[in-house]
């Protein structure tokens, strides 16, 4: 899981909170270091970990709400939740297709081990009869769920995310890093 | 959503919001506290019992959040110390709270099966549920330490020192 970046050092503990939401910009920028590896659904790992990310982002962004612009604050929030939630559905149907995929291995071989034994003890029904075919149609949802979360994210486009989340921080950078 | 800060022309400060944040994020957490418990304490859990624990996994991912937002108004033994219990039980609360959002989403599927489909369905749920057994444990064992630690009033405490006002 990715780490969270320390952003303690940035804040400023005997002024105005306003002075420390500078460190929205950390979490953002937590965010946006996956923006170029979600683009391939392979990356499991880097979607998961943006949902993290974001998750962050999110929590932090909620604890500078009460000094930041209110309608600002509550729409950016509801992208960032609305980032979050697709990457969740996301998340949550990789780890049940792996969760699957490892079943069918195990019951397969505890199957295979209890048919070779001297007196074979087949079970009533074989695991997989079941667990193939939802395999495949999670994997199918999973597949519908990548491409809804891509289209999403690319017409954003990602660049006004960043913007939008930027625009809340005084003193602002507007634009991306490289 | 952090609480409402007193309306005021003045500037919200820091340490206030420190005081005000965390002690809410802590409640919130510590509220669902004794639901959890409940729920861990049978093998199966009522659906309250079930969103208690959730919760309670919420409220202390969003207390982390505010600890390491807010972490320069403790000492560093202080922070530490707060840092690593909230971590130590939101470790232990995610891994009972996945589990059962796996068996969840699996009762769900299986119910609309055929029963030659849900019988590998059921075994994994089987499977699932004697990993909750061992981690449900696990996180019994961790809320007991909390109370014998008296966490909610050292964490009282230690926010009050940190932050200039008694609770």
């Amino acid at each position: 899981m990715a780490k969270a970046v320390p952003i303690h050092k940035l804040t400023k503990p005997d002024a105005p909170l306003l002075a420390s939401a500078p460190v929205i910009r950390v979490r953002l920028g937590e965010v946006w270091e996956y923006a170029p590896a979600v683009l391939d659904p392979a990356n499991v790992t880097e979607l998961h970990d943006m949902r993290i990310a974001a998750k962050r982002l999110r929590y932090t962004v909620e604890l500078f709400a009460p000094v930041l612009p209110q309608a600002e604050v509550k729409s950016t929030l509801a992208r960032i939740a609305d980032l979050q939630e697709r990457l969740g559905a996301i998340h949550d149907a990789d780890g049940l297709i792996a969760l699957l995929a490892q079943t069918i291995e195990r019951e397969e071989a505890r199957e295979r081990k209890k048919a070779l034994r001297k007196k074979p003890e087949l079970p009533p029904f074989f695991a997989a009869e079941g667990l193939m075919p939802l395999m495949k149609r999670k994997q199918g949802e999973r597949e519908a769920l990548y491409e809804g979360f891509r289209a999403w994210w690319v017409a954003l486009p990602p660049e006004a995310f960043w913007a939008q989340v930027s625009a809340l921080i005084p003193q602002n950078e507007s634009e991306p890093p490289e | 959503m952090p609480p409402t800060l007193s309306p005021s022309a003045d500037p919200v400060l820091f340490r206030d919001a420190a005081r005000e944040t965390l002690r809410s994020a802590f409640d919130k957490m510590m509220k669902n506290a004794d639901n959890t418990r409940a729920g861990l304490e049978k093998r199966e859990p009522t659906p309250s019992e079930v969103v208690a624990l959730h919760d309670m996994r919420v409220g202390s991912r969003r207390l982390r959040a505010a600890l390491s937002v807010f972490a320069r108004v403790f000492t560093k033994s202080d922070y530490r110390g707060i840092e690593q219990e909230v971590a130590a039980i939101t470790g232990a609360l995610s891994a009972v709270r996945d589990l059962d959002t796996q068996r969840e989403t699996l009762a769900a599927i299986s119910a609309g099966m055929p029963e030659n489909e849900a019988y590998g369905v059921e075994r994994l749920r089987k499977r699932l549920a004697k990993q909750r057994d061992r981690e449900r444990e696990t996180l019994l064992k961790a809320l007991s330490k909390l109370d014998k630690s008296r966490f909610e009033k050292r964490f009282a405490q230690t926010l009050a020192r940190a932050t200039g006002k008694a609770r």
